[in-house]
């Protein structure tokens, strides 16, 4: 099973300012920081257990950050209004539109935006309930 | 679930499912669908019938080559550190490359982990948090 994902940062204040709006809206917080990384999970943290899914990190090797080409990390939004909210927040923060917010033709019910993070790392959210 | 899927690039698809088959096989993930354009992958457990998978392989939306990013890393769960060595060890027999050997690291008593590149660059690792 998946257990946490990281993501190459070159400014970490900067990183920890886009995802904590960006990601405020999916209810996925900042529950831990330190100089070299911060970490994301839901809100509220689970009771036991690992609190953060998603980091924000300084990469291990010691040159810039940069993201990949065909990496992208995909969220579940709850409501079409949900994947609205995350790319008008991801994009307030210092983020850059990938794709508005739409129906793909993945499945009839597949909205979804895509946006990149301050340092080029794709980002997704997705709603596939019916509306 | 507060990941719906990750997707990586790859260069060269074939290459790519004879690797993540080989290496993910080791901790309970088959190979839910696969076309010219890539793989999805699932964990043991994963509802039948959905055509979601958690971990795409795919060739990259843009059209230019795949690359990997550097700090990205996606991180697997092991059930025992037996797991975490045979991760490894089929994924470097598998055409992947050694990026850290199977062994505790600093982030508690029991993180016992590996990390492996994917024959694109990407980074991978298996963890088991379980006291042994």
């Amino acid at each position: 099973m998946f257990l946490y994902l990281t993501l190459g940062s070159n400014d970490l204040r900067r990183s920890r300012q886009f995802y904590d709006a960006a990601l405020a809206v999916l209810d996925i917080g900042c529950h831990y920081e330190d100089a070299s990384e911060v970490g994301y999970g839901p809100v509220p943290p689970p009771a036991t257990g690992r609190k953060c899914f998603l980091w924000v990190t300084r990469p291990h090797l010691a040159y810039p950050a940069n993201w990949g080409n065909g990496t992208m990390v995909a969220f579940p939004a709850a409501t079409r209004q949900q994947v609205r909210d995350f790319h008008a927040a991801a994009i307030a923060a210092g983020g850059s539109d990938d794709g508005a917010p739409g129906l793909r033709p993945y499945n009839p019910n597949f909205y979804s935006c895509y946006v990149r993070d301050p340092d080029g790392n794709k980002l997704s959210a997705v709603c596939e309930a019916p509306e | 679930m507060t990941i719906l899927y990750i997707t990586l690039g790859t260069n060269d698809v074939a290459r790519a499912k004879r690797f993540y088959d080989a290496a993910l096989a080791t901790l309970g993930f088959t190979c839910r669908t696969s076309d010219e354009s890539g793989m999805g992958y699932v964990p043991a457990g994963w509802p039948e019938g959905s055509t979601e998978c958690l971990i795409w392989v795919e060739k990259p939306f843009l059209e230019y080559p795949a690359t990997w990013g550097n700090g990205a890393m996606v991180a697997l769960a092991a059930a025992s550190r037996q797991q975490v060595r045979d991760f490894h060890a089929a994924a470097i027999a598998a055409g992947g490359t050694d990026d850290g050997a199977p062994g505790l690291r600093r982030y508690h008593p029991t993180f016992y982990a590996c990390y492996v590149r994917d024959p694109d660059g990407n980074k991978l690792s298996a963890v088991c948090e379980a006291p042994e």
